[in-house]
């Protein structure tokens, strides 16, 4: 088996849709920074969802409604709630800026997970099913075969990976569906700093594999 | 034929009339995009409770309508609904009309609350723009004319999937129910599924791909 074609199309869609988990609609919502034409696309999904709200039955609603969102208007509009916060992220690479999907959310510390490669998680609502992180690689390195449980979604945030045929640079994204045993050999002459988001568990066919389950939890 | 389809989107266009407003009763009232566009632009400029009720009319209803679909009670719906509609006369100065229809900027601010409190996915800020709720943005100005045609293509594009994929489509949009559930609802294998997701969206694009 190999790594399903790498155009996110039905990512898209289902990020327009609302259907995604935490974990992946962070990765899309990534990509769509990095990448004008997902945006694109994307716009085109958001518009279907658009026009199906448009050919919805309308449904029963209560007559004294209008009023009641006149008399909120009325109100006030003051905003609520305190300052924000800023979430605490681990140092970055010198000269890279967390697109602001991911700068908007806490993000752990750097992890070593083997030789060249170290991991970061990041904080996702405590209802996802897919778990995000994510993951730098040092040039040169070859990241062994390991399997996948459920489908595990990669965006390159920095430098480029080979896959098999396939070569992956800045702002795109590479899927790959449960069963699928991949290699990965970063090529860029940086790190290779990249977007992970994974539902499942990695199956540990190699030494990758049982270092991800390091991390799975987290 | 393609009865799913046909139900969901084939109704012929409602005769665009006056609007009727301050009577959200009035099921029957159309909008068009532009009206729409003009509405929440006068909501921006001048705080315009008019153009609001307007609004309300006609989206209130579908979007309870919406997230009825998506599994809220009638009393969350009818909640949230308000919320959405609230967000559209707060939020109003950040609606680009040349960037995409009113209908896409309500679509998207429903689904971000409908993640929000049926999911309990997103941080809930409600006040904050959401950089979300904003349609992404086209590559060129385009103008009314042109979303039009968009939405006729849309339209189009959905009427061209065969009832399986228009299922799939319409399970995406509204029934809130991640891959595996959509496999047990339609008792198919999860691998099919996916499969005819990734069919369904190749004919969207393939149909809307010239949209440019």
């Amino acid at each position: 088996m190999t790594t399903l074609p790498t155009s996110p199309d039905d990512l898209l869609f289902r990020h327009a849709a609302g259907a995604l988990d935490p974990g992946f609609s962070l990765l899309v919502e990534t990509h769509l920074e990095m990448s004008p034409a997902a945006r694109d696309i994307h716009a085109q999904f958001e518009a279907l969802g658009g026009m199906l709200l448009d050919e919805l039955e309308p449904a029963q609603v209560d007559p004294s409604a209008l009023n009641r969102a006149l008399r909120e208007i009325d109100a006030g509009d003051a905003p609520r709630g305190g300052e924000r916060v800023a979430p605490s992220h681990p140092a970055m690479p010198e000269g890279f800026v967390l697109p602001e999907s991911l700068a908007r959310r806490a993000i752990g510390p750097w992890r070593w997970i083997g030789p060249g490669v170290r991991s970061a998680s990041i904080r996702l609502p405590p209802a996802s099913t897919s778990r995000a992180f994510l993951l730098e690689i040092a040039p040169g390195v070859r990241v062994p075969r390991h399997g996948h449980e459920g489908d595990e979604t990669t965006c390159v945030l920095r430098g480029s990976f080979r896959d098999g045929e396939a070569r992956y640079v800045e702002g795109e994204v590479a899927q790959a569906d449960a069963g699928v045993e991949h290699d990965i050999l970063v090529d860029s002459d940086m790190p290779c700093l990249c977007l992970i988001a994974m539902e499942g568990r990695t199956r540990p066919s190699g030494w990758f594999g049982r270092l991800y389950q390091k991390f799975r939890d987290i | 034929m393609n009865d799913v389809a046909t139900a969901l989107v084939l109704d012929p266009p409602v005769p665009v009339r006056r609007i009727a407003v301050l009577n959200v009763r009035t099921g029957a009232m159309a909008l068009s995009p532009e009206q729409a566009s003009v509405l929440v632009s006068r909501l921006a400029c001048d705080g315009d409770r008019q153009a609001f009720a307007a609004l309300f009319a006609y989206y209130f209803p579908r979007v309870k309508s919406y997230l009825l679909r998506a599994g809220a009670s009638p009393a969350v719906a009818e909640d949230l609904a308000q919320e959405t509609m609230l967000r559209v006369w707060r939020r109003a100065a950040s609606f680009n009309a040349s960037a995409g229809a009113a209908s896409t900027w309500i679509f998207v601010i429903a689904r971000n609350l409908r993640i929000d409190r049926l999911r309990g996915e997103r941080s809930g800020d409600d006040l904050d723009a959401d950089p979300s709720d904003e349609p992404d943005a086209a590559p060129n100005g385009e103008t009314v004319a042109i979303m039009n045609e968009r939405k006729e293509r849309v339209r189009q594009a959905l009427g061209a999937l065969s009832r399986e994929q228009a299922q799939i489509v319409q399970l995406f949009y509204f029934d809130e129910q991640p891959h595996a559930e959509i496999a047990r609802t339609l008792g198919i294998p999860l691998g099919t599924v996916k499969s005819r997701v990734r069919l369904a969206v190749e004919r969207l694009r393939a149909q809307l791909g010239d949209l440019g």
